[in-house]
């Protein structure tokens, strides 16, 4: 990367001094065409590479000089007309070049750019696919199974076997259900469809009773939620703000070993609460922190979890929402640390924010 | 009646499983990741072993690769997928890697046992 920089930079200077050398040229040696055209196609090749503001700013130097040129005398033996016309005619040569050029690279970029769009979303409605296909099928398989085993019983089902079953059910069913919302609000935040109404939320009581919510069901991992630095409330969506917790702490279980302390910190920073999501899990390989917030990404280390891969994208999106933002520190095998920080305020009115009723159901 | 060895890291889906199995007359053994089941292979020498693919620690892929480099016991040990992963290109890459039967989630329960019983036939 740092030697394209380098090349770049070198072509640029390279560049210029061609151009200013070709204009000086033009301007004193105007009879000897050759020389004049000597410097254009180098020169043309350089408007190739650079920006849009550095080829102006030449060109207008290169006329400026060219122009002053005029004042200067002539030389005494060259002809009039064959000093003008060979000025005028390089200049025109070099812009009207210099413009074709520009169109074209202009308009291979756009192409290239709409193309690599167009591969993306396409490979993420393939990963989309997928994801779904695999991600209901396991809930389903268990649908379907107490179904057809409580289909197969002869004798009279104890109220255990039953209770364990209806259970195994509705759990298969709420995971089902969490990943349909999570796929709507992923084709909404597409859009830019998601509302928030804001109003003031208690975070102390949010986040203990979130953490007291994964403690159940989380029976193996220790979470510790310590709030007392946080400021008691603040102004955001309830729904979306619980989204963002709740989906922090369930990664940091999710993706750490039983037995392991999942750990909830908060501090007030100014005017922006800032929580802290740390567990002591397998981490985020390096490579794939830059897109951890991509929809349908997923870590290369995170094989055989189940996941549906926008989890990340949406409380990404519901941070900035809130005008706040999200910072990951992760070290592959020993754990990651989810920073989040809002504004104690919320969020500066911004015209994508509705006051509407907030669009993001309760959680069940 | 034949031990087979159930490897899946759903609880709910193994319990069903497990529960048909012993319907059928057979002895189900369980592990609930790759890594389990492997050395219950090893130990317990089942007749078939039913087998998830996306698991933690170790998946379906390698539990079966390391089986068959096991020994010559091993390699002919019927070996069924038992996987959420549908797509036809991933049936293919389970079956070319060895395995006896791939059957998709979620499970035809009616045919789970039947599938087993004709591969411990042969």
């Amino acid at each position: 990367m740092w030697r394209a920089i380098f090349r770049k930079k070198l072509f640029i200077a390279i560049m210029t001094a061609q151009f200013m050398i070709f204009a000086f040229d033009t301007t004193t040696r105007a009879d000897d065409v050759s020389i004049g055209f000597l410097y254009t196609i180098p020169t043309l090749m350089g408007f190739l590479i650079i920006e849009r503001g550095l080829q102006i700013t030449i060109v207008v130097l290169s006329i400026t000089l060219i122009l002053t040129g005029c004042f200067f005398p002539v030389p005494i033996e060259t002809d009039l007309l064959v000093f003008f016309a060979n000025r005028v005619l390089s200049i025109i040569t070099v812009l009207i070049t210099g413009i074709m050029v520009n169109y074209r690279v202009r308009m291979e970029q756009t192409l290239g750019d709409a193309l690599a769009k167009e591969r993306k979303a396409s490979a993420m409605q393939r990963a989309f696919v997928s994801m779904v296909s695999h991600e209901f099928r396991t809930p389903l398989t268990i649908i379907d199974g107490e179904a057809y085993r409580m289909g197969k019983v002869k004798q009279a089902v104890s109220p255990e076997d039953l209770q364990t079953r209806v259970k195994s059910i509705r759990q298969a069913v709420s995971r089902m259900i969490v990943l349909i919302e999570r796929i709507l609000y992923t084709s909404r935040a597409f859009d830019n469809k998601i509302s928030m109404h804001l109003e003031r939320v208690n975070l102390w009581t949010l986040l203990k009773s979130i953490g007291r919510q994964h403690s159940e069901v989380a029976l193996s991992h220790q979470i510790k939620v310590n709030v007392h630095d946080l400021p008691v409330s603040i102004r955001a969506d309830r729904n979306l703000v619980t989204y963002i917790l709740d989906n922090l702490i369930g990664n940091a279980i999710k993706y750490s070993p039983e037995g392991s302390v999942v750990e909830v910190t908060g501090q007030t920073n100014g005017t922006m609460a800032v929580i802290a999501v740390r567990d002591q899990g397998i981490g985020i390989p390096e490579a794939d922190l830059p897109n951890l917030f991509e929809p349908y990404y997923r870590g290369g280390n995170v094989a055989g979890i189940s996941g549906s891969g926008v989890g990340l994208y949406l409380v990404e999106t519901f941070v900035r929402m809130h005008g706040g933002r999200i910072l990951v520190e992760s070290v592959e095998g020993q754990g990651s640390v989810f920073t989040v920080q809002m504004p104690v305020a919320g969020a500066e009115p911004a015209p994508a924010v509705s006051t509407g009723e907030s669009s993001f159901p309760d959680k069940q | 009646m034949a031990r087979i060895l159930c490897i899946d890291d759903e609880a709910a889906i193994r319990r069903l499983i497990v529960e048909e199995l012993r319907d059928a007359g057979h002895e189900p053994i369980e592990a609930a990741d790759g890594e389990t089941g492997l050395a219950l292979i090893a130990s317990q020498r089942p007749d078939l072993v039913l087998c998830d693919i996306s698991m933690p620690k170790l998946d379906g892929y390698q539990v079966l690769e390391r089986m068959r480099a096991l020994g010559p016991d091993f390699r002919l040990m019927p070996f069924v997928y038992l996987s959420a992963m549908a797509e036809p290109r991933q049936v293919t890459a389970g079956k070319r890697l060895g395995a006896d039967d791939y059957i998709t989630k979620p499970i035809a329960f009616e045919e789970l046992v039947a599938t087993i019983e004709r591969r411990l036939r042969r």
